[in-house]
């Protein structure tokens, strides 16, 4: 019995480091563009299956294709983020409407994406890959897992610098404090919610490549993930930086050591059940105030 | 002519959910994202009903509708505690967690391997194997549904639901208890969604739980969105899209596996250009 | 009698005390007028009269019933008060028709559930809409509506609602100058028929016209109350509207 917790310990912080990545990013959007969008989970993909493209017509190596990949999922998101968000925010559509706009662009992605790679479930690294598993504490971790989480604390470390320490990071949270305020005193919002959003569409897009790394990307699983980091986001707090952070490994071991018992399959529902109870447990005590 | 009457079956399925999601989301302003689970219960009901007792087809949809109710109450109490952003995400959440537990209680549902074999009804010494005879019944629940609907939106009752969309704060100083009217439209629709699960499984004979996934609950909603929010016979004209194009792809010689993808993105396409262009839909009266 | 207690009432937004130490009564069957430049409070009172916000510190009696406004926000209707808004409150994509007979509606679920459109009321309708000249464009959209248009329709709705007390917010904004004729009529009407009224406005020669009495605040306090005549020519009031050193000149 005491055997598998170790493992599960680990399965639970490497799902956390993807979860992180997703989570962070979403929340750096959310803050600025204060809708939920669920296209996100699209850009998340595109990373991946950009990534497959190169690797599978052999057409670049392993770091080359991920590269790529996270390029491409950022002027995905970005070119999303102009075509259709920012004209409609100009209008003055509500979050509703975006949101609904996001379920389209989502579902003409996941479309375009089946029709040229099908439904397939497919991993990144190929079949004469070398893996080597280490024991570490009465658990297995492979390389390919330990690379997840090197990279993954390397984008946290770039990101938290670049958000909490430069004046680039000031400039931003400035606006998603209060976006009016910020333009009356003369900041490009909209150039500087540009850039946001393709760093944030590269890092989800980084997030779509790390999970074709390790259990293998599908197309029907984009918009799980990104459920994933929302939730993720929520629940670690989405007013500090670093909350999305802490949800996401929360969430990771809660979910993975929460099918102890229980067979793989529950992990979607212990997620969104612990989201409800987060939730349900602040209206109570926002009631008690 | 078996497929036109096949297709028609399939509109006054798809049509039953559209509508109710129509009158939650067009009429009251309420997203929810949970109606496909509604339309698995009341599928899984039916499913497991015919399969394993004597239970009429009939009484089966009783049943569901009566299983629905109070969890459809539950959770319509729980949501109303969240704001708009949050109760999107909440009701997705429930979406979730019951398609999980469709999947995982395989004792009761057979989990992924679904249930098979349900029967065609036998009612008032009408066998309804035969399909024509299915569409009668599908159409006669369609219509039933229809005019409660549009008699409901004719009420006062309906006018409330309106005000509940347009300003919930002000329509409460009139002395409207708006809490009690999101939930009884809510039960009311949960209820609509369960009756068309049970036309369903009855029909296909075989459910699994893949049917009533998340990516149902999005496609219904694309459905009322696009025939227009506020518009019953909008509703109407979305399903009959939603059923026809994969039809006209086929037609103009679209392989098979791609026909489902190409709809979802022309829906998404449309969506997104509505949303851009004209926010209530092609017949809608309200905008998001 | 009293119809309105107001007492010691305070309400804080962030660091400031917006309404500080309110008191002042309302009497049954008159117009008052509550007058006060931007920002001194009026509009806040006036929330937390109707339950728009919750009170921080004071009572609230209505009809002598004390009103429980500190956790939940009160309901209007059960109090028999209704109001406007500085920038009208409509149902905007409902027609104007609809947005007066919503407030003739049956209010309980089950028997709205069996109240159709038809037979009910309608001709009530036609007379409130009729009286402020709004029955021409009954089937319009309430957003289509010019701001005037929608102040009126908002108007025609509390006319509807019938309560003894009708609250108005600047109700006289935006209208063009027959249309503030017809609304001084229809308050005169309101008093006529018994009823208590609050004008909150900035238009002096409407409250000379209307108000029985006034009540003047500023910066959060009564600072003045009694006949608009008297109060209006102090010079202390002018002050705070016009500024010391303008009315100095």
């Amino acid at each position: 019995m005491n055997s598998i917790l170790p493992q599960l310990l680990i399965n639970g912080i490497v799902a956390g480091s993807i979860y992180t990545l997703i989570a962070l990013s979403y929340n750096l959007i959310f803050k600025l563009t204060k809708f939920s969008n669920l296209a996100h989970g699209g850009v998340l993909m595109i990373g991946s299956y950009v990534a497959l493209y190169l690797t599978q017509n052999s057409l670049a190596n392993l770091w080359i294709s991920g590269l790529v990949g996270m390029v491409l999922a950022g002027c995905g998101g970005f070119i999303i983020e102009k075509t259709t968000f920012l004209p409609l925010r100009k209008k003055g559509a509500s979050s509703m409407v975006l949101f609904i706009a996001s379920l389209g662009v989502m579902m003409i992605i996941q479309a375009i994406i089946v029709i040229i790679f099908s439904n397939q479930s497919w991993n990144l690294l190929s079949i004469d890959t070398i893996s080597v598993t280490y024991s570490i504490f009465g658990g297995l971790i492979s390389n390919t897992q330990v690379l997840i989480l090197l990279i993954d604390v390397i984008a946290i470390l770039i990101l938290t610098a670049l958000f909490k320490l430069t004046l680039f990071g000031k400039i931003v949270k400035a606006i998603g404090d209060d976006a009016e305020t910020a333009k009356v005193i003369g900041i490009d919002t909209e150039k500087y919610t540009g850039i946001v959003v393709f760093i944030a569409s590269s890092i989800v897009g980084l997030a779509g490549i790390l999970i074709s790394l390790d259990a293998g990307m599908e197309p029907s699983i984009g918009l799980g993930f990104l459920f994933k980091g929302i939730i993720a986001s929520i629940i670690g707090g989405a007013n500090n930086f670093l909350g999305p952070v802490v949800g996401a490994f929360f969430l990771g071991l809660i979910e993975n050591v929460g099918i102890w018992k229980l067979r793989g399959e529950w992990k979607d529902v212990i997620a969104f059940v612990v989201l409800i109870l987060y939730l349900s447990f602040r209206k109570i005590k926002t009631l008690k105030e | 002519m078996e497929y036109l009457i096949h297709l028609a079956i399939l509109l006054s399925i798809y049509a039953i959910l559209g509508i109710s999601l129509n009158l939650l989301l067009g009429y009251t302003g309420l997203i929810s994202l949970t109606h496909a689970s509604f339309f698995g219960m009341g599928a899984y009901v039916t499913a497991l009903l015919l399969v394993h007792t004597k239970t009429s087809f009939l009484l089966s949809v009783l049943l569901g509708v009566i299983l629905v109710m109070p969890i459809s109450t539950f959770l319509g109490m729980i949501s109303d505690q969240f704001n708009k952003n949050d109760y999107m995400l909440v009701s997705l959440g429930l979406n979730v967690i019951i398609f999980g537990l469709f999947n995982n209680l395989s004792n009761l549902t057979n989990g992924a391997l679904g249930i098979s074999g349900i029967p065609r009804p036998v009612l008032f010494n009408i066998d309804f194997s035969s399909n024509s005879n299915y569409l009668l019944l599908a159409l006669v629940l369609l219509l039933l549904i229809y005019l409660f609907s549009h008699y409901i939106v004719r009420t006062s009752f309906g006018r409330v639901l309106k005000t509940i969309r347009e300003d919930e704060n002000v329509s409460k100083s009139f002395g409207f208890n708006t809490r009690y009217y999101k939930l009884v439209i809510f039960v009311i629709t949960a209820s609509m969604a369960a009756v068309s699960g049970s036309l369903y499984a009855s029909y296909f004979s075989y459910i699994d739980p893949s049917s009533f996934s998340v990516t149902t609950s999005m496609l219904i909603l694309s459905i009322t969105i696009i025939g227009g929010l506020a518009s019953l016979p909008g509703t109407l004209i979305g399903t009959l899209f939603f059923i026809l194009f994969p039809e006209l792809l086929r037609f103009v010689g679209i392989p098979s596996e791609e026909v489902f993808q190409l709809r979802q993105l022309m829906f998404g396409l449309i969506i997104v250009l509505l949303m851009m262009h004209r926010p209530q839909g092609f017949m809608g009266k309200y905008k998001l | 009698m009293t119809m309105i207690k107001i007492h010691n009432l305070r309400k804080r937004f962030g660091r400031a005390d917006v309404v500080n130490n309110f008191s002042a009564e309302i009497f049954k069957n008159t117009i008052v007028g509550f007058v006060g430049p931007n920002g001194s409070g009026k509009s806040t009172v006036i929330n937390l009269l109707t339950g728009v916000e919750t009170i921080d510190h004071g009572d609230i009696y209505i009809s002598d019933i004390l009103v429980k406004n500190k956790k939940k926000l009160i309901n209007n209707y059960s109090f028999n008060i209704s109001r406007t808004y500085q920038d009208p409150r409509i149902f905007d994509q409902m027609s104007v028709l609809e947005n007066v007979l919503i407030v003739l509606n049956k209010r309980k679920v089950l028997s709205s559930f069996f109240e159709t459109k038809k037979p009910f009321n309608s001709s009530k309708v036609e007379e409130v809409l009729r009286k402020v000249d709004l029955w021409g464009k009954r089937s319009a959209l309430a957003g289509d509506l010019s701001y005037g248009q929608r102040k009126i329709l908002e108007f025609a709705r509390v006319l509807a609602m019938d309560t003894r007390i009708c609250i108005f917010d600047e109700p006289f904004a935006g209208l063009f100058a027959e249309m503030k004729l017809i609304v001084s009529e229809l308050i005169l009407d309101l008093k006529a028929s018994g009823k208590t009224v609050v004008l909150i406005e900035h238009d002096m020669d409407q409250i000379v016209k209307l108000a029985d009495y006034v009540l003047v605040m500023n910066a959060g306090k009564l600072i003045a109350k009694g006949k608009p005549s008297k109060i209006l020519s102090r010079n202390d009031i002018l002050d705070i509207y016009i500024g010391k050193d303008l009315h100095e000149k």
